[in-house]
């Protein structure tokens, strides 16, 4: 009962936030969402048995199951990812975060073309940034 | 044996790239040689009688590396293999000695793993393997065009675009027949009686006959071929004599004992080689691009190959296998000798050679020869050959018309081949005289009026293949054995070939001899001609149709996704929560008996965790600013920790505890980037987002209450938790779990973390992010001191530093037996780099430049390497193997361990470093500098510390 409110509180207002206009608010969401899952996937396990699962300080039928704690762990670390990845997203491209959102009203495929136009003169300039990017580091890094 | 040759092939692409660093574009003459010993190995396994070697690879899906070498195998075989090998040596001369300008390590990477992928396609004795090794053909092509610079771009596109989709028709085939069939095994599929099925056999001829006609550039998918032009002249001779369009008519002689006689395969067949056949004829004799004629040539030459194939009779496929042979000859000569005359003259455009003197004797001897091959002039091979085309074309099986349409299509291609053989022999030469747009066009000025001879060892190889065609010519009998083989495994009977020059005087040597006068008369009248053909051009251009399909498939793209298309996330977003919200009133009204719920689910003081985590999620979609709500989403995340820790979890609440520091300290980067507050909507608005997000949340609530907690442990969770030590000898079952049971699981997350990592670097390296908002910092203010206001971060982190890597090593070690482990331990690590960050004077400073890609790359590596010594070891992949050191039990799940430890920290450093710099010009203090009288200094490059001292200064005055 515990586990499933706070699984339905979590997933009220990651979807919630869904439906805000601010990137940093869906990107809250997201984690809020990343919490309901993994709580929900160690529930999945069972939340009677409550014991620490190392082999051989307790009885084994009061262990809880350790599987959907691994996946959970690795979960967590993937979703820090993502959020990390919506975090650059967020800030890169058109500022538009807290604008009037310009893209609800113009064509939205025109303006995903434009963002994803990349011209050829930008391309050699982007690349002279990274090698740019590589000198700069100095050594220990490449070259 | 046949292992062998096709891991001497390997090991050419294994040696290609350290070769040509070593020895620059000379490594050809290197890596010619493990493609003849392969070709020395497959003779020797031919004489031995070695026909077939079964090697597992996959037996669970029936695919299996199963090769055999049959006679259609070996002709074919030999000629990827000798001509490939020449080719190689070809290009250390070929290529610039310039190694900068030549790359000669990647061209020869690439031409070794054609010349590989093609061995592997003809030696293939199953399906799924021939495709895969297909399709790696259409890649090499593709980079080897692709590799010719930016003009080479679109050609390469078109190419990929075209080969590719014939590879998904025989994608198709193969699936049909491995399901229609039973079988994935080659012989087993020929051998099949599924072929009486007449509905069966069509689609597998239509798709196969698809899936050829892309690759040897067969109407109507012939652009690509031409097009392809754009590579050097190296690429061009491999991919037109021997490798890539050579895959096409392999295939389709392989299949041909099943296809050959049904109607739609021949019609298909012979319809659309006829058709390439002139097209590709007639396009030559306009071209004044010699390398441009050959490849229009090619296109006409493969046409005659297709007829040939689809005419289907024993005689047929015998004179296709020769013409294959014959053709590999004298088109790889031609295209290495033009290659020659494009070095020594600076051009190939025989309008502009018209003006100059060639003084080639042997480069032009050699072309002279392997274009009268060409031409079908006795006493060459191409003559053999030619004769054994019209032979067999008079013999076409069908109606009585079919016989002489053929004929008529074969004899009237061989005529515009004799004209456009000789305009090439002339125009290399510089004999075609001025043009009838005008006279010779000029040359570029500093090349001198005389084009002189290469060296040996740059016309050598080109010379050699000539004077083979000449050479089988005269003795044509040496090949009776292989092409008598070849040609019973291509139509499925017993082949007695006796290849001559002289048949005797029959139909097909008037037909030839008449062939040749009206070709040469062709030539003679070459003005007229080349009036005439000038002004023939087509109304349409192959290329454009290409592109007009490429570009109108991207509208039909455009129009799918305009359905759904929305820049706005809440349309895509709120979706998945009313499919929640029916799912749950689906499951309410079906879902009957639950089974009882086993003990406890809840305890009492669970309840002060929902409320703290309610609290925290009120509050976070209250928050009317970004900072409030990047504290509040914290307090959620805390309650997080508890609540893992109250269930047992206790790894996992660490992980949780750390990440949520994280998060927050990644986020904190970014605030000054975004505004401060968030904006308000209209109440109705909200209303709506309520009542979805209540749906969801209920359904979800539902669920969980619904489907969990209602069955005992599981059997696999009480393995884990009785097994872990026993088996792997760690007590912390979830690191064991992580790093042991489903270390693959962990080596495929390990790889998704960097995966991101990169992306995020790619993001932020290539655009620059979104400019800092202006900041009002008064610089009276005690808040504008940056470095005395760290002091304390400063002192804490010189003491806890250390202490903190001291930690997140102990916590990496003790991983297996206690809460620890290489995902805990980095994300400590990672809090010890944020401290070190938020304590340094900048945000370049030397101690933060740490080499997250290489930290990334070496832990995939790691992770990587001890899955290999696992397999190695006869564990399986990333199966744990244990050392004994000291008395110590050191197991390769540490070193793993270790793997997932350096990708986790390349991926925090990476956030910090890539997040966190500002970039050049633009200074938060700069940006409140615009506010006249708050910051009068002009705009300094080292944004701290000048900036300070002056801020102090004025402080104490």
């Amino acid at each position: 009962m515990t586990v499933a409110l706070t699984v339905g509180m979590l997933t009220f207002g990651a979807f919630y936030l869904f439906s805000k206009r601010e990137l940093l608010r869906v990107i809250l969401g997201m984690v809020l969402l990343g919490h309901a899952a993994n709580l929900a996937i160690i529930a999945a396990g069972g939340t009677d048995r409550r014991g620490l699962p190392f082999a051989g300080t307790s009885d084994v039928e009061v262990q809880a199951d350790a599987l959907p704690q691994a996946f959970v762990l690795t979960a967590i670390v993937i979703a820090f990812a993502i959020t990390v990845l919506l975090l650059a997203l967020a800030v890169t491209g058109r500022a538009d975060d807290a604008v009037a959102s310009p893209g609800e009203t113009r064509d939205s495929l025109e303006q995903a073309a434009a963002d994803a136009r990349f011209p050829r003169e930008e391309r050699h300039a982007a690349a002279g940034r990274i090698a740019q990017h590589y000198a700069d580091q100095g050594p220990g890094v490449r070259r | 044996m046949l292992l062998l040759s096709l891991l001497l092939a390997v090991a050419a692409v294994a040696a290609s790239w350290p070769l040509a660093r070593l020895l620059g574009r000379d490594a050809g003459w290197v890596l010619a040689l493990p493609l003849l010993a392969a070709a020395g190995v497959l003779a020797s396994a031919w004489t031995a009688g070695v026909r077939a070697e079964p090697h597992p690879w996959i037996p669970a899906i029936g695919v299996d590396l199963d090769l055999r070498l049959n006679g259609l195998a070996l002709v074919f075989a030999m000629i990827v293999l000798v001509i490939g090998a020449g080719i190689l040596a070809y290009s250390s001369r070929y290529l610039g000695a310039d190694r900068a300008a030549s790359r000669p390590h990647t061209f020869y990477l690439l031409m070794t793993a054609f010349a590989a992928s093609m061995l592997l396609l003809v030696l293939a004795d199953n399906v799924v393997v021939l495709f895969v090794a297909w399709e790696f053909t259409s890649f090499a092509s593709f980079f080897l065009i692709g590799r010719s610079g930016d003009h080479g771009r679109d050609p390469a596109i078109r190419t990929l675009l075209v080969t590719v989709g014939g590879g998904l028709a025989l994608l198709a085939g193969v699936a049909l027949m491995a399901v229609r069939t039973g079988t994935a095994s080659l012989s087993g599929v020929l051998a099949s009686d599924a072929w009486s099925d007449a509905g069966f056999t069509t689609t597998v001829a239509v798709l196969l006959a698809v899936a050829a006609f892309t690759k040897s550039a067969q109407f109507p998918f012939q652009a690509w071929l031409p097009d392809s032009m754009v590579a050097i002249s190296p690429v061009s001779a491999y991919l037109h004599a021997a490798a890539m369009v050579k895959a096409g008519i392999f295939l389709l002689l392989v299949f041909s004992p099943v296809l050959a006689g049904n109607p739609v395969w021949s019609a298909l067949l012979i319809g659309s080689g006829l058709t390439t056949a002139l097209l590709g004829a007639v396009s030559a004799i306009r071209r004044h691009d010699l390398k441009g004629l050959l490849a229009y040539s090619t296109m006409s030459q493969l046409g005659l190959l297709v007829t040939a194939i689809g005419i289907g009779t024993p005689v047929a496929l015998t004179a296709a296998i020769v013409h294959t042979v014959a053709h590999a000859l004298f088109k790889s000569a031609l295209f290495m000798l033009i290659g020659v005359v494009d070095h020594e003259a600076g051009t190939r455009d025989l309008r502009e050679l018209a003006g100059r003197h060639v003084r080639m004797p042997v480069t032009g001897t050699a072309i002279a020869v392997a274009a009268l091959s060409m031409a079908g002039i006795p006493p060459l091979f191409g003559f053999v050959s030619k004769e054994g085309l019209i032979e067999a074309s008079l013999h076409t099986p069908g109606p009585a018309w079919a016989p002489v349409l053929v004929t008529a299509g074969i004899a009237l291609t061989s005529v515009f081949t004799v004209a456009y053989s000789g305009r090439l022999v002339l125009g290399a030469l510089g004999l075609w005289g001025p043009s009838p747009d005008g006279a010779a066009h000029a040359w570029p000025a500093g090349r001198g009026d005389e084009v002189h001879e290469a060296p040996a060892t740059f016309w050598g190889v080109p010379v050699l293949a000539a004077a083979a065609a000449l050479a089988l010519g005269l003795l044509p009998g040496v090949l009776d054995t292989p092409v008598s083989h070849a040609a019973a495994a291509a139509s499925g009977e017993e082949v007695d070939a006796h290849l001559a020059l002289w048949h005797g005087v029959n139909t097909a040597l008037l037909v030839s001899a008449a062939v040749i006068v009206l070709g040469l008369l062709l030539v003679a009248l070459r003005r007229p001609v080349e009036r005439v053909a000038s002004h023939a051009a087509l109304p349409f251009s192959a290329l454009d149709a290409v592109d007009e399909v490429r570009h109108r498939l991207i509208g039909v793209g455009a129009v799918v996704s305009r359905a759904s298309g929305t820049l706005a996330p809440r349309t895509h977003l709120l979706i998945p929560a009313l499919v929640l919200g029916l799912l749950a009133v689906a499951g309410v009204a079906t879902v009957e008996d639950l089974p009882a719920v086993v003990g406890q689910p809840s305890r009492w003081h669970d309840w002060v965790l929902v409320v703290l985590v309610g609290a925290g999620v009120i509050a976070t979609i209250r928050a009317k600013t970004r900072i409030a709500a990047m504290v509040v989403v914290g307090v959620v995340g805390f309650g997080m920790t508890l609540w893992f820790l109250t269930l047992g979890a206790v790894d996992v609440a660490l992980t949780q505890l750390m990440v949520e520091v994280l998060t927050v300290c990644v986020m904190v980067l970014l605030l000054r980037r975004l505004p401060a507050r968030f904006s308000d909507e209209p109440t109705p608005r909200r209303m709506q987002a309520v009542l979805a997000a209540s749906v969801a949340g209920v359904a979800a609530t539902l669920g969980v209450l619904a489907f969990t907690g209602r069955s005992s442990m599981s059997e696999i969770a009480h393995f884990y938790l009785t097994q872990s030590y026993a088996q792997a000898g760690g007590t912390n079952v979830v690191n064991v779990i992580l790093v042991d049971f489903r270390a693959v699981d962990t080596w495929g997350e390990m790889t998704v973390l960097g995966a991101t990592a990169l992306t995020i670097a790619a993001l932020l390296l290539n655009r620059r992010p979104t400019p800092p908002q202006p900041s009002a910092v008064d610089m009276r203010s005690p808040l504008a001191h940056v470095r005395e206001n760290l002091v304390h971060i400063r002192v804490f982190g010189r003491v806890f530093g250390v202490l903190i890597i001291l930690l997140s090593a102990f916590l990496l070690l003790r991983g297996h037996y206690e809460p620890g482990g290489g995902f805990i331990a980095a994300l400590v690590a990672g809090a010890g780099y944020a401290l070190l960050y938020l304590a340094a004077d900048s945000d370049t400073a030397p101690e933060l430049q740490w080499p997250y890609l290489a930290f990334i790359g070496s832990g995939i590596a790691v992770g990587t390497a001890t899955g290999i010594v696992g397999y190695l070891t006869g564990k399986g992949f990333l199966g744990a193997a244990g050392v004994k050191v000291l008395d110590y039990g050191l197991s390769t799940t540490l070193a793993f361990d270790m793997g997932v430890y350096l990708a986790v920290i390349g991926l925090i450093v990476a956030a910090f470093s890539l997040l966190g710099p500002e970039r050049p010009g633009e200074d938060p203090l700069r940006a409140s500098s615009r506010d006249p009288g708050v910051a009068p200094e002009p705009p300094s490059p080292e944004p701290s510390a000048p900036t300070t001292t002056t801020a102090r200064e004025e402080a104490t005055r």
